[in-house]
């Protein structure tokens, strides 16, 4: 049992959309685990957007942490 | 030397330490001796409407190398005539004036039975009243004890039926027998109790004899339940009074029961919003003279800790007991296991392995030995290899705090914002 392996795996994915410039604006939770919808950032000239499905506990803890660093930014800059 | 003197709703008592209404508080001759050992205040045995009690009424869990790890009792309330009561109050109050005596009641729940039987025993001097709504057998059949002490609104009416009449500070004593004991403290503080008291003893039946299959205790063959009380207790003693102590909406004070042994339980219970503790099972265990042990621990607890008086203590841990929603998820604690201390019984790997996150592996050491470590990327911290662990000092759970902290509940807020 390598649970961190996984939680490495999924941080790693955040991570790099993080590093393209994307943003989290969608976060579904249930059962299954949290389904985040990532996008890239306004001044971008498409909207793509990306889901990334979390099921590790420190995953989805990571991925809040991030939620949160992205408010106090946006508060931050005002945007 | 520490000031160990409480005033608890207004009954002054020259320390914290009360006997609590049971076996030890059932006659004059026993509360006078417990006040010569060192005893700050004792609440006499129950009195109340008649009864007779059973013969084989205790019985006591012993656990390992721990006898009374818990006791059982389906004793009820005194059987002694009341007048008999009230004389060997008033001489223990003559004898005795700077120690506290209370009153423990338990009557129907009829307002002209209250009101009778509250005049009756401050006529015989005692510093307060504590309203027994607790005892979980005999009397709850007839309504009375648990029966009445589990529906608030009982528990409000005959706290104001007793307050109407009681001159002295009224303490209510709640049962533990209810989900949320939150529910009959508010009843209580509604009624206009001056003080609130917990726990009484929790329903239980304490074994079967696998050769006569008799319950035990038994009378006759015959058995009931009976309640649970002793160190067992204590953990879910000190929750109710946290539960309490936390809630505004329930501002008086608190006496503590369920456990104490020695000054280190009574210091817990004070800490947890406690501002007196009453002992019954440790003094039927050990004697009266337990309470020097725990006056000199306290004292010098109360010392230690740079503190004029024993009433700075009460309530100091409250505000860090907090509801689980409200629990930093971020913070991080991970198993740490010296080599130096450990005798190698691998009862943290399998404990581990079978029941935890499978994170503690075998090694070879320098000296080609086995031994084992924590991969503590996987290690959640849930503290159960150091509790198995029979070696002193060979785990240590090492905090790992985060520099931001997040609940659940901010955490569940924050992802309300973006759909979740
Ligand atoms: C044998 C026995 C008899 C008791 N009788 C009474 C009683 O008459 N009135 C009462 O309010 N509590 C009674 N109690 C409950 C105690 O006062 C106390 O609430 C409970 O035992 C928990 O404290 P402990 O763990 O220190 O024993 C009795 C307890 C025992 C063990
Ligand atoms: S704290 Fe829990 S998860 Fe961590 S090593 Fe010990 S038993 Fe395993
Ligand atoms: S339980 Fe304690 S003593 Fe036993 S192997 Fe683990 S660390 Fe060593």
């Amino acid at each position: 049992m390598h649970e961190h392996r996984s939680f490495l795996e999924e941080k790693r994915k955040i991570d790099e959309l993080l590093q393209s410039n994307f943003h989290i604006v969608k976060v579904i939770e249930n059962l299954s685990g949290a389904y985040v919808t990532m996008q890239r950032s306004d001044d971008a000239d498409d909207d793509l957007s990306v889901t990334v499905h979390l099921l590790s506990a420190d995953a989805r803890r990571y991925m809040t942490n991030v939620l949160f660093a992205q408010r106090l930014k946006q508060s931050m800059t005002g945007s | 030397m520490a000031d160990l003197q409480i005033d608890f709703a207004g009954i002054k008592s020259k320390n914290p330490f009360w006997l609590a209404s049971g076996p030890p508080t059932n006659t004059g001759y026993q509360v006078q001796r417990a006040f010569d050992a060192g005893w700050g205040g004792a609440v006499w045995k129950t009195l109340g409407d008649p009864v007779i009690n059973v013969t084989s009424r205790f019985s006591g869990l012993n656990y390992g190398g721990q006898r009374v790890a818990g006791f059982n009792n389906i004793e009820l309330i005194t059987d002694r005539p009341l007048e008999v009561n009230l004389r060997e109050i008033r001489e223990t109050k003559r004898n005795y004036p700077d120690h506290a005596i209370i009153a423990s009641l338990m009557v129907e729940p009829k307002q002209e039975k209250w009101h009778e039987i509250v005049r009756r025993v401050e006529d015989a001097g005692v510093d307060g009243l504590e309203l027994n709504f607790g005892c979980p057998h005999g009397m709850a059949e007839r309504g009375m004890g648990s029966a009445s002490g589990q529906v608030p609104e009982l528990v409000e009416k005959q706290t104001y039926w007793a307050k109407e009449a009681a001159e002295t500070p009224v303490i209510v004593k709640l049962t533990p027998n209810i989900t949320d004991i939150t529910a009959t403290a508010f009843a209580a503080a509604q009624g206009g109790a001056d003080a609130i008291s917990m726990i009484n003893t929790i329903n239980s039946l304490m074994g079967v004899d696998l050769d006569s299959w008799n319950t035990i205790p038994n009378v006759a063959g015959k058995g009931t339940h009976g309640g649970y009380c002793g160190p067992a207790v204590k953990p879910i003693a000190l929750s109710m009074v946290a539960e309490c102590a936390r809630e505004s909406d329930i501002p008086i004070p608190i006496s503590g029961i369920g456990g104490i042994e020695n000054w280190r339980d009574a210091a817990e219970f004070m800490l947890m919003g406690a501002s007196t503790v009453q002992v019954c099972t440790a003094a039927m265990h050990h004697g009266f003279r337990i309470v020097e042990d725990m006056i000199d621990g306290l004292n010098n607890y109360v010392d230690d800790k740079g503190l004029a008086s024993v009433m700075d203590l009460v309530g100091q841990s409250v505000p860090k007991y907090l509801k689980w929603g409200d629990l930093d998820l971020n913070h991080k604690v991970v198993a740490h296991i010296n080599q130096d201390y450990c005798i190698h019984c691998n009862k943290c790997h399998i404990a581990c392995e079978d029941a935890a996150h499978q994170c503690i592996e075998f090694f070879t050491d320098a000296d080609g030995r086995r031994a084992l470590s924590v991969r503590e990327e996987d290690c959640v911290g849930c503290n159960l290899c150091s509790i198995v662990c029979p070696a002193e000092g060979a785990i240590t759970m090492i905090d790992k705090p985060s520099e931001v902290s997040m609940t659940w509940n901010e955490r569940q807020r924050m992802i309300s914002m973006f759909g979740g």
